[in-house]
């Protein structure tokens, strides 16, 4: 509460002076200017002092202007202005102040609300603390008064087992003296009258219940080492939970101290909270003083702008006043004068107008003149080419000339040499043979004009044809920027043939393009097709080939899962038996069902051993087909292989007979027949091929004994009638 | 070799990257400034262990031509992805050749071609059965393997798509990357 208080008076003595500090309006303003603005304040003061005399020419200056008067106004009306805005920024200051002082004491209820919830809190930790050390106490009192006691019964306990095991070692040695007296006594005093052994017994029946009653204190003495045992575990129990209560002792300690420095946190979290509060209000104040500070900067500036203004009009104003006094001073002359200057300007526009124009004129002639020389430049250009090729055309003329000259001498040399012969041989001949050398003499004239003629075509051709080469050679000039080979004139001498060839050649090269990028794309199509394949992993077989360890993951998952699916199946088979049993049972207890099932697994139903005997049947009787086809293919094979070799072909009538047949026999019925006996030997029975052959018998198997030698000799006998009848 | 090494780490990461052994059988080796994965199964790493060292043998022959790792499906047998690694070996190469190409150009190489194999699961499709792998290898004609080694078919993808990934050389050798999956429809 008294923090509160503290903290509303605080408040409250903030408010009263803001209140005052507000309440001097002129005050503010002034310090501000005074601070901040030296010039504009002096200004203005000048201003307020010397309005009554500077105020007529001034009016006269803003009436022939006509506008500084007006801001002037503005300028005297805005002081009373910025009192109002001022006005109304401390208020919105002061809302501001309150809306914060508001929000200061909403946290404020927060806080108190805290720290009341922290001391009921502290206090029932307290509370708790003080019960847990009273409990703890008493615990440690009864554990401490429960120890001594368990202790002491153990003492007592112990001790009573000491005297008893005395005891008893004491009667257990009195019995055995009074057993061995006993003893001594039948012995020696057999005869005795009974009453002395009636005592006797009677002793002993005493130390009998003696014993007993030992018995029962030694029974007793274990109850009571039990119960001293339990007694040990509990202590041990208590003095577990003693631990448990120093650990909580310590932690409850920890939490005192921890709570005991809170008021103290407490404490400068408020103070911090006042120092906040003053910082915040003077950041608030220095920056509602920035900003005045910056829009009085710009009034200052603006009022600057506008005396430099009002400076520049003062001048005008005396000039022109200048001028009119001039004006006053030349009469009646004025509105003479300002007819004139109105002509003369008149007149200077016009005379401007047509110096425009000139000038627009002068720079179109510039410009045509321009063009013009361009072009006389382009034609000197064309000119000096042409007068280049001609000059080049003369020389090559005056060279040609030269050599029809050197010709023309020549010739004309040979023509005189030819004449000197002709004279010489005229005079060297006779009469006879003038006339043969004159007619020679002509030949040879008329033969040289005929060359000379000919030369002379010649030299024509030679001209119109070098003519033509030089046109050609200034069309190509000309047409070097782009023309193509078609716009070159061919010589009209071979023009048609060329064009065809080429024509050809032309059609040829747009087959082959076409060609070509057929078996590019195809090449790139196949260069593709490889690239896939490669990447799918194809090989040459021829080349390489694949190899893979064998104990692989893959293979050994495979063995693994063809092992779970034939353990899948025979659990299956067996619990497809157990179902069957079941309902064949219909629903009866069965004893030893996985027996049950077991034995009808491994003894199948009638039907399943059928059906499994069929199958077996099945396959024994198709391998016996196989092996009989493969039986029957060998022997066919072997009878034919052996009638091949040895000439004969032998048959199995029965019975150990076997029928020979030679290869060379002449009719089929030509046979032998041979009998196998019990004993193994081989015997010929009698048939009318044998009748026949009987001198081989005699000699080869009556005399020799020996049948292969007969059958070779019957074989060679045939095979010689055979011959000798093909031949 | 480096190239053994590179063998068997990227084998390591294609069973991991592929899901075809749990990941918690891996193990994390740092190696070429990565962070790579390899198994703990023992039974598979005596199995790689004799599939690397005879491709040693092979590769000082200059014997071996590809390296392929085929992942097959266990239920219907059927070939699921299918990396292959060409090797070529340059045959001009001798024991005393000295290495034109630095050792941190290789490991560059080999890492760029070990992260593309990682990065390559975001465009390959998920194996939904369990599977398992064999490693094949494509040898010369004439060569005698083994006993415990048997020639196999070439494990085609039906219906596959197929992408080549980077490669990288050693001067002795060149190894290309590539990657064939069964097209999902």
């Amino acid at each position: 509460m008294d923090d509160e208080t503290m903290d509303n008076t605080a408040v409250i003595r903030m408010k009263r002076e803001l209140d005052a500090y507000l309440s001097d309006p002129a005050s503010i303003v002034t310090n501000v200017f005074r601070e901040s603005r030296p010039r504009t304040s002096l200004f203005f003061q000048n201003d307020l002092t010397k309005t009554p005399d500077v105020v007529d020419p001034r009016r006269e200056r803003f009436d022939n202007i006509g506008s500084n008067k007006r801001d002037k106004d503005e300028m005297i009306c805005a002081k009373p202005f910025t009192l109002n805005t001022s006005d109304l920024e401390i208020k919105r200051v002061r809302l501001d102040l309150e809306k914060e002082v508001e929000i200061l004491k909403e946290e404020k209820r927060v806080l108190a609300e805290k720290y009341t919830g922290l001391q009921i809190k502290l206090k029932f930790v307290c509370e708790n603390e003080e019960s847990l050390k009273e409990q703890l106490k008493v615990t440690e009192s009864d554990f401490a008064n429960y120890k001594s006691s368990q202790e002491e019964k153990l003492r007592l306990g112990q001790r009573t087992r000491w005297r008893l095991e005395d005891a008893l070692k004491e009667s257990s040695r009195k019995i055995s003296d009074q057993n061995l007296k006993i003893n001594e006594l039948q012995q020696l005093q057999s005869n005795r009258p009974n009453v002395e052994a009636v005592a006797a017994q009677r002793q002993l029946e005493i130390h009998r219940d003696q014993l007993k009653i030992m018995s029962s204190q030694i029974e007793e003495l274990e109850k009571f080492k039990d119960q001293a045992l339990q007694g040990e575990v509990k202590i041990r129990e208590l003095e577990n939970q003693l631990a448990k209560h120093e650990d909580e002792l310590l932690i409850t300690r920890v939490c005192k101290s921890k709570l005991d420095t809170v008021p103290e946190l407490e404490k400068q979290r408020d103070r911090l909270i006042e120092e906040n509060n003053e910082l915040k209000v003077n950041e608030r104040n220095f920056m509602k003083l920035e900003e005045e500070f910056e829009g009085l900067q710009k009034k200052l500036a603006r009022s600057e702008e506008r005396v430099h203004e009002l400076n520049q009009l003062d001048i005008d104003n005396e000039e022109m006043r200048q001028i009119k006094q001039r004006c006053k001073l030349c009469g009646s002359s004025e509105t003479q004068s300002r007819a004139s200057m109105l002509k003369q300007i008149s007149d200077l526009k016009a005379t401007h107008l047509k110096q425009l124009e000139e000038q627009g004129e002068l720079s179109s002639r510039l410009r045509r003149s321009e063009n013009q020389l361009l072009e006389f430049q382009t034609k000197y250009q064309t000119t000096q080419e042409k007068l280049n090729s001609t000059n080049t055309n003369c020389q090559k003329q005056a060279d040609f000339i030269k050599r029809l000259q050197k010709k023309l001498l020549l010739t004309t040399k040979e023509k005189e040499g030819y004449k000197r012969i002709i004279e010489s041989y005229e005079s060297e001949v006779t009469l006879n043979v003038a006339n043969p050398g004159i007619d020679r003499a002509q030949q040879l004239e008329d033969i040289v004009q005929s060359y000379k003629r000919h030369c002379e075509t010649l030299e024509t051709e030679n001209n119109q044809q070098l003519e033509q080469i030089a046109d050609l050679k200034q069309k190509c000039q000309h047409h070097q920027s782009g023309d193509t080979m078609s716009m070159i004139e061919i010589p009209n001498v071979s023009k048609t043939s060329d064009l065809d060839v080429i024509a050809e050649l032309k059609e040829k090269i747009i087959n082959l393009e076409t060609l070509l990028k057929q078996t590019q794309t195809e090449k790139y199509n196949l260069e593709c097709i490889i690239e896939q394949s490669h990447l799918q992993g194809n090989y040459d077989p021829t080349k390489t080939k694949i190899v893979h360890f064998t104990m692989n993951p893959a293979a050994k998952a495979q063995q693994q899962r063809e092992q779970d699916l034939e353990a899948l199946r025979s659990e299956n088979e067996k619990l497809r038996g157990r179902i069957n049993i079941l309902e064949n049972t219909k629903g009866e207890c069965v004893e030893d069902l996985t027996l049950r099932v077991e034995e009808k697994l491994q003894n199948p139903s009638p039907n399943k051993q059928v059906e499994d005997m069929k199958a077996q049947v099945r396959k024994e009787e198709l391998r016996n087909r196989r092996l009989m086809e493969a039986f029957k293919k060998t022997s066919q094979e072997f009878r034919n292989v052996c009638c091949q070799l040895l000439g004969y072909k032998i048959d199995i009538t029965g019975n150990s007979q076997y029928r020979l047949t030679s290869v060379y026999s002449e009719s089929v019925h030509d046979h032998l027949i041979f009998q196998q006996s019990s004993a193994g030997d081989i015997q010929l029975m009698d048939t009318e091929f044998s009748q026949t052959v009987q001198d081989l018998i005699d000699i080869y198997l009556v005399k020799q004994d020996s049948v292969p030698a007969f059958l070779s000799s019957v074989c060679l006998d045939l095979f010689g009638r055979q011959t000798m009848n093909l031949g | 070799m480096v190239l053994l090494l590179f063998s068997d780490y990227g084998i390591n990461s294609i069973l991991y990257q592929r899901g075809i052994y749990p990941p918690e059988s891996f193990t994390r080796v740092q190696d070429y400034g990565l962070t790579l994965l390899v198994s703990t199964d023992e039974q598979l790493k005596e199995y790689i262990n004799n599939v690397i060292t005879q491709i040693r043998e092979w590769l000082m022959n200059m014997t071996v031509q590809k390296l392929v790792v085929v992942v097959k499906s266990v239920h219907t047998n059927e070939v699921m992805e299918r990396w292959q690694f060409d090797i070529e070996c340059d045959k001009t190469v001798t024991a005393d050749t000295k290495r034109n190409k630095s050792e941190k150009e290789i490991k560059e190489g080999i890492k760029s071609v070990i992260r593309q194999i990682t990065a390559s699961v975001t465009f390959l499709p998920l194996l939904e059965t369990a599977c398992s792998f064999d490693i094949l290898v494509y040898t010369d004609k004439d060569l005698d393997v083994p006993e415990s080694w048997g020639e196999s078919g070439p494990h085609f993808v039906v219906n596959s798509e197929e992408v080549r990934l980077r490669s990288f050389t050693t001067t002795i050798h060149k190894v290309d990357a590539m990657v064939t999956y069964k097209k999902t429809d």
